[in-house]
């Protein structure tokens, strides 16, 4: 019987369209997944990883497909009103409920496997490389750990949500809520699928791991450090936090399944909740009389509409599934917004404010899966209530139907963005900003509400034509999918993805920033569009007489008025007008955007003219502009000459001159040329010149360039023309001379799919300095400030417009980007040097930790190093570009976010405020005092040593200790990210595109150094490199700066230097106690072992130990932590043995307690004694 | 005077099965009872009139207009209660009717509260009225069905076994209110009940197989039956032994006796007793092709 039950359960599920869909997608989905690039370029896509990693996503995917099936199948019996006959015939409750469940895990299983089997075709049938040697095992694993436990948790869950309360809606609710506790905890624990997850190194909490339902927090917690080499060979080892979390979930879902089922009872569901006492109430008999009707017309078209969205809303809120929705709404985005809020990198906090929130709250995807499901309700639900006949035979029309159902959503969207809104303002309020601007949030309706209501009407559409519940839904949340991750599936044009528009940003000083004005551009193209959706699903709408897709389809097509032909053929017109628009002036090439066409313009560059770039071209050496800024238009204009010499030895014949692809229109004009031989489509200009340019001579070029930055082109942070708030980096992109690496792909994979060789660095060879003088003339709207590149020389007004000579006083390097916005300015004079900061009018909180840190950094450089070249330093704010700063000869832009917005009040922690400002002060000797040549190892004598400056001037303020909190988030910082890359790593004297080895280790390496050698050591060297090779001398290399470090230093210092800066070394520093003992005299007696190791990565061998290493005894009797010991030990030894004798009781004894080595354990470096 | 007025419809369900074939009726104000045994095509019928089901072939009219051309023209004065609906979940009985009367064009609330309100009392739900229709008994529901059928003005009302599941006092109040607004209105009603048919419809026709095989009004077709109704009484064993020769009406056992209706324009040969024809009889004759096919109706 068991057996006959169950086949023909299997056999339902096999009629089913839903199933056989899903069944068909997943296996689609596992397929086309292997084209993903998960965990870098090199991981191959048949490695136990991206397998792990694919099976892992498909079976959170796997929720809906639960949802739909436990509803479709589980519930078929009340869908269909069997359940009367069923109940009375006799059969168990465990042998109903078994079958049904046995069934449904049994779908799940199919669907989860065929996944699998889609990925493990995938890179067979879509030849995708790198691969790996097949493994049945990798795919055993993922599927036992991930897709199977997964598949019946799902499976379980919404199976007993339908226990609890046989209803589609409670299902569909459980599904969202194991989503958004998913969603939750991935916010939680860092996970690398979040955006925001970048900078956090450190593994997710314990909680984050357990709360996630799909163990996937674990497994990307846990192999986000993991080499690219593990990626490829080894199984995700089962960690405890992992092992208790499945345990944890499949108890979960065993108890909850346990738990409704004891309640379940072979019954109908009896209705009583909302059932009201019997009115006793009576007047006199009243005869029933007709009354005349009127259904037609404006007033009935109003009527009916606030009628059936009041029995609507009415409908929704009469049960208890959107109280629980909107409670995990609240719970899901509090935790988006405490977290990313709260745990910055670094160890950081922002400001609540608002433009912080909205920000947050801008992206509300969540909310398309509640539309999904919340719209099937509403328009099948004649359908599925038996109303039908009741209403049909109504005059209601086609029109107004779909109209309610409209009204309805737009009204349900509207509150669910209110509760969005109304959660902001409330973590604003609790805590604790004191000013809240409503505006911002008010917008939200608009940017994040308006294309949910676009949505709504397609999914609408999609559910209408498709008259099967569950397969309508599927199909919504695949199209939806298609949109939104459109672009990974290669789906890259906007017109091709549904309600889809350049992702808008917020920022106090900007707004909606770039793309504010191009979006509403897009919005009415959507409109359109969804108003041809919307005409066509009224046609489609299933009346009495056309009930199958086909005959409404052949109806649809068939019956049309003029007025209908008129309007939907003026929508199409339109729509094509208003698509057309947007191509239009969207058009060109983006540097950078990586849209196909792009790369293929950076490829043809490239392959047409690297060849020629050791053609002998001369160098600016003056440049005077004139720029004037159109921030409402988004466009700016300049206008300049330059001065150029032949600084080579060789004739030069050809001037040849390049524009950036950015830039609108470019007139150019070279005195005593031939005729200009031009590529226009490349932009590259060759001018024969009459007379030959001869070694030492100059010549001039006039220019006038317009650029256009709306938003119609894609954004750029380095080029960027905003209402408030404009950055310009302009030396990009006013016309260059000669070859431009800058235009070449960076991406290697991009590259070999372009037929471009592998980049290589290659050392410069010219040596010497280049400089120029610089002046720019720079207008902007009356009210905004303009900051640039050199002395401030004179501002004046004219006709509304504000002018801003800037001017350099000595040649600096070609560096010279402006900003542009409303701006207040805190000025101070120390030293003979005026130091300003421009800021957002309200960003001021940070300004006076940046001033200080701005004069602290230039008095221990201009002491130590040589004195600082300006007579002002001025630091600039514009909007949250991504990165933190960027300086500039004299000047800083620090990007609001990470510097105006950090909340650095809490003194206990490190202010890194302080230490970016003192960063970016550094660039002033390591950037623009010494300029390395371009090649290898150029990054060392900046970023590294600006980095290692930030400490010292850091630690000269707050002491060490604090110090050390951010020397351990570098050290964890570098160990992740060398992990992710597959290149292998270079020694920082020839570092080359490998960010973690330039700045992380770079820093942590010189301020080891610094602890050996000492301070003065490395300030000798450092004085020392500038007197000898800062302009107008030769540039130097790295090698350069490690010679002077070396100098007269003994052996084995030497030999520190060398295995920090020209060897790739790491540590393995551990420490253990061996033994306490109190003293009958008083004190302690402490036994240490000590043990230290050292391993050269690139020869792969251990190294000897001769280390300077710090050893730290803490003790606590109460109170907090003090310091009883501190001393830096020679070690020579792996193995170390230490007395020591200790006045208090020792709690913590540490190595290397300012965790500047490079170790990747660092959690063995301390040892906790108990009190 | 006929308003209603249909001619030549056949429908045909897309799996083949032909439910209607060639009907034409033609209908006046009053009650129009629907008689045929299960399956016969009623149902059907009536989900055409109510503009629910197109019809493959054939025309109906209301009022001289066309319904297949123009189908609101009808909804706007129509009444249905369909043999089985259902209802939204947890929605009173007072707020549906509230909003199906607005689907239905009542715009003055007034006279939506007023009519809701004689309508709930008419069908005894006014002590109901809170609470929500899903919970109703299947009586209950019935008459909620009715309540619903009337709001408005109908000009035709199409009632498809209104009083199936009613007790007899529902039943006997609905017959009431019916014969109340039949005057003035279409009133198209199914039933199995030969009784009420007869004690209240002007008209009648029985379907079977989709085909209308009798017309008329009651009393004329039981009029065309006189003396042509034969009763014979036969034991068991004379029931095994000696069938009836000429045509049966009906058979029914009585008390362990055979009660045989035979159709017979003489004394049928086995001998028998002349009876009043019924209603019933017509019915049963009809059913057994006993009587002459099809009767345009004649209003
Ligand atoms: N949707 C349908 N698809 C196919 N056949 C149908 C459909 N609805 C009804 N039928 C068939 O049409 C014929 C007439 O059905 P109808 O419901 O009109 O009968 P009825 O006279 O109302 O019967 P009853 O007295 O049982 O209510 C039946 O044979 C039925 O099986
Ligand atoms: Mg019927």
């Amino acid at each position: 019987m068991m057996a006959r039950l169950l086949t023909f359960e299997l056999n339902y599920y096999g009629k089913q369209r839903i199933f056989q869909a899903s069944a068909v997608l997943f296996f689609i989905l596992g397929l086309l997944m292997t084209q993903g690039r998960f965990g870098g370029p090199e991981v191959y896509k048949n490695g136990p990883y991206v397998i792990t990693f694919i099976s892992g996503l498909l079976s959170i995917a796997l929720i809906f497909v639960s949802a739909l099936l436990c509803v479709n199948a589980v519930l078929r019996d009340r869908t269909h009103g069997m359940q009367a006959l069923i109940f009375t015939t006799g059969i168990g409750r465990p042998l109903y409920v078994g079958i049904k469940l046995l069934g449904l895990l049994l779908a799940l299983s199919l669907i989860a496997s065929l996944a699998l089997l889609g990925s493990m075709l995938g890179p067979w049938v879509l030849a995708l490389a790198p691969l790996g040697r097949f493994q049945m095992s990798y795919y055993g694993q993922a599927f036992f750990f991930f897709s199977l436990p997964n598949a019946l948790f799902c499976g379980c869950f919404c199976f007993a949500a339908a226990m609890a309360k046989p209803k589609a809606s409670t299902v569909y609710a459980a599904a969202a809520l194991l989503f958004m506790g998913y969603f939750a905890a991935s916010i939680w624990g860092h996970s690398p699928l979040m955006a925001s997850s970048a900078f956090r190194p450190q593994a997710p909490s314990l909680w984050a791991q357990l709360v996630d339902p799909f163990g996937l927090v674990s497994f990307l917690g846990e192999t986000k450090r993991w080499s690219v080499y593990q990626r490829n060979h080894e199984c995700y080892h089962l960690t405890l936090p992992f092992c208790v979390n499945r345990l944890l979930w499949t108890g979960i879902s065993a108890l909850v399944l346990a738990f409704f089922y004891a309640r379940y009872k072979l019954r109908l569901p009896s209705e009583a909740s909302s059932t009201r006492r019997l009115s006793t109430d009576s007047f006199g008999p009243s005869p029933y009389r007709p009354v005349t009707t009127l259904a037609r017309g404006g007033r009935y078209a109003w009527e009916v509409l606030v009628s059936q969205v009041g029995l609507e809303l009415r409908l929704l809120f009469g049960q208890a599934t959107y109280l629980w929705v909107a409670a995990l709404w609240v719970f899901a985005y509090g935790v988006e917004i405490k977290e990313n809020l709260t745990h910055g990198p670094y160890d950081t906090r922002f400001y609540v404010t608002t433009a912080l929130v909205v920000e947050q709250l801008l992206p509300v995807r969540l909310a398309l899966l509640l539309l999904v499901f919340y719209a099937s309700e509403l328009i099948y639900r004649g359908q599925h209530t038996r109303m039908q006949p009741l209403l049909l035979s109504t005059p209601l029309t086609r029109p107004l139907v779909y109209l309610s159902k409209m009204a309805t959503l737009t009204i349900v969207i509207f509150l669910l963005l209110s509760l969005h809104l109304g959660l902001g303002i409330a973590a604003q309020a609790l805590m604790g900003e004191e000013k809240i601007e409503l505006g911002p949030y008010l917008a939200l309706y608009y940017y994040s509400g308006y294309p949910l209501l676009l949505f709504a009407g397609l999914i609408v559409g999609i559910q209408t034509l498709i008259s099967n519940t569950y397969l309508g839904m599927l199909m919504s949340l695949v199209v939806m999918a298609s949109s939104v991750f459109g672009t990974t599936l290669g789906l890259e044009a906007y017109w091709l993805r549904f309600a889809s528009a350049p992702e808008v940003t917020y920022s106090a000083i900007s707004g909606f920033g770039h793309y504010a004005r191009a979006h509403q551009g897009y919005m009415l193209y959507w409109t359109l569009a969804a108003g041809w959706l919307a005409m066509l699903t009224m046609k489609l709408w299933p009346n009495a007489y056309q009930q199958t897709p086909w005959q409404r389809m052949k109806a649809a097509l068939g019956q049309w008025s003029t007025r209908e032909l008129l309007t939907g053929g003026g929508i199409l017109v339109l729509l094509g007008y208003t698509g057309f628009n947007i191509a239009q002036k969207s058009q060109g090439v983006a540097l950078g955007a990586n849209r196909s066409q792009d790369q293929r313009w950076q490829a043809r560059y490239e392959q047409v003219y690297q060849s020629r770039a050791g053609w002998p071209q001369p160098v600016l050496t003056a440049l005077t502009l004139t720029t004037d800024l159109y921030p409402a238009q988004q466009r700016y204009v300049v206008s300049g000459r330059y001065q150029l010499r032949n600084e080579s030895d060789s004739l030069i014949r050809v001037l040849w001159l390049g524009r950036d692809p950015s830039v609108t229109s470019l007139r150019l004009q070279v005195a005593g040329t031939l005729d200009c031989q031009a590529d226009e489509a490349l932009g590259q200009f060759f001018y024969p010149l009459k007379q030959p340019l001869a070694p030492g001579q100059v010549m001039r070029v006039d220019f006038t360039m317009e650029v256009d930055r709306s938003g119609d082109h894609p954004f750029d942070s380095e080029n960027a023309v905003v209402s408030n708030g404009s950055y310009i980096e302009l030396e990009k992109f006013i016309p260059w001379v000669g070859y431009n690496e800058r235009m070449e792909l960076k991406d290697s994979q991009l590259r070999a799919r372009h037929g471009l060789k592998p980049r290589t660095a290659v050392a410069e060879t010219d040596g010497r300095y280049h400089r120029l003088t610089y002046e720019n003339t720079i207008s902007t709207p009356a009210g905004q400030r303009v900051v640039t590149v050199g002395a401030l020389k004179r501002t004046w007004q004219n006709a509304g417009r504000a002018y801003f000579q800037y001017q350099t006083e000595q040649p600096i390097e070609p560096m010279f980007a402006l900003s542009s916005m409303h701006y207040e300015v805190r000025t101070q004079h120390r030293d003979g040097i005026t130091f300003q900061v421009y800021y957002h009018p309200g960003q001021s909180r940070n300004v006076p930790a940046m001033m200080e840190s701005m004069q602290k950094t230039i008095r221990y450089a201009s002491r130590q190093w040589s004195p600082y070249p300006f007579k002002h330093v001025t630091l600039a704010e514009i909007p949250a570009y991504g990165g933190a700063a960027t300086a500039y000869p004299g000047v800083i832009f620090s990007h609001e976010k990470y510097n105006f917005l950090l909340n650095a009040s809490d003194t206990s922690r490190l202010n890194l405020v302080y230490a970016t400002t003192a960063h970016e002060t550094a660039h002033q000797w390591w950037a623009y005092t010494i300029r390395p040549k371009a090649g290898p190892g150029e990054a060392f004598l900046t970023e590294s040593l600006a980095k290692y400056t930030e400490a010292v001037i850091v630690q000269a303020r707050q002491g060490p200790l604090k110090l050390s909190s951010y020397l351990k988030a570098d050290n964890e910082l570098y160990f992740s990210q060398r992990n992710r890359s597959a290149r292998q790593e270079l020694p920082l004297n020839q570092s080359w595109q490998q960010p973690y080895v330039h700045y992380q280790k770079g820093g942590l390496a010189l301020y080891a150094l610094g602890q050996s050698l000492g301070e003065a050591w490395i300030n000798r060297a450092l004085r020392r490199l500038i007197h000898h090779q800062a302009y107008p001398k030769q540039k130097p290399v790295a090698q350069n700066l490690i010679d002077e470090l070396k100098g007269q230093a003994p052996v084995w210092k030497q030999k520190l230097i060398e295995n920090h800066l020209e060897k790739v070394v790491i540590y393995d520093n551990r420490i253990q106690l061996r033994s306490l003992k109190a003293l009958p005299q008083g004190g302690y007696q402490l036994g240490l072992r000590i043990g230290v190791d050292k391993t050269d990565q690139t020869a792969l061998q251990r190294l000897p130990i001769n280390d300077a290493v710090e050893i730290a005894v803490w003790g606590a009797p109460s109170g907090p932590a003090k310091l009883l010991y501190w001393q830096t030990h020679h070690l020579t030894k792996r193995q170390t043995l230490l007395e020591l004798r200790l006045d208090q009781k020792p709690t913590l004894v540490q190595v290397d307690p300012l965790h500047y080595l490079l170790d990747e354990n660092l959690a063995n470096n301390t040892v906790a004694l108990g009190p | 005077m006929s308003r209603l007025k249909i001619t030549g419809l056949t429908k045909t369900y897309s799996n083949g099965l032909r439910a209607l074939d060639n009907v034409s009726l033609s209908v006046g104000n009053g009650m129009f009872g629907l008689l045929g045994p299960n399956g016969a095509g009623k149902s059907s019928l009536m989900k055409i009139l109510a503009t629910l089901l197109l019809a493959d072939q054939g025309e109906i009219s209301f009022d001289g207009v066309s319904i297949n051309k123009n189908p609101d023209f009808l909804r706007r004065q129509l009444g249905y209660l369909p043999q089985d609906f259902g209802v939204y979940p947890r929605v009173s009985a007072a707020v549906l009717l509230d909003h199906l009367a607005v689907l239905k064009g009542v715009s003055h609330s007034g006279d939506r509260k007023q009519q809701i309100q004689a309508l709930l009392q008419q069908t005894n739900l006014y002590a109901h009225r809170n609470q929500a229709v899903s919970t109703f008994s299947g009586g209950m529901r019935q008459r909620f069905g009715i309540a619903q059928a009337l709001l408005g003005n109908p000009q035709l009302l199409i009632v498809d076994e209104p009083t199936a599941g009613l007790d007899p006092q529902e039943k006997n109040r609905f017959h009431d209110m019916l014969s109340e607004i039949a005057g003035r209105i279409v009133v198209i009603l199914s039933t199995h009940i030969i009784q009420d048919v007869y004690e209240l419809c002007g008209e009648m026709a029985v379907l079977m197989g989709g085909q209308v095989l009798l017309g008329g009004k009651p009393a004329g077709l039981i009029q065309q039956l006189k003396g042509k109704v034969w009763q014979q009484t036969l034991s068991q064993e004379q029931w095994a032994s000696q069938p009836a020769q000429p045509p049966v009406i009906s058979t029914r056992l009585v008390g362990g006796h055979h009660l045989i209706r035979l159709f017979s324009s003489g004394p049928p040969p086995g001998g028998g007793q002349g009876v009043e024809p019924s209603l019933e009889d017509v019915y049963f004759s009809a059913l057994a092709g006993l009587q002459p096919a099809k009767h345009q109706l004649r209003s």
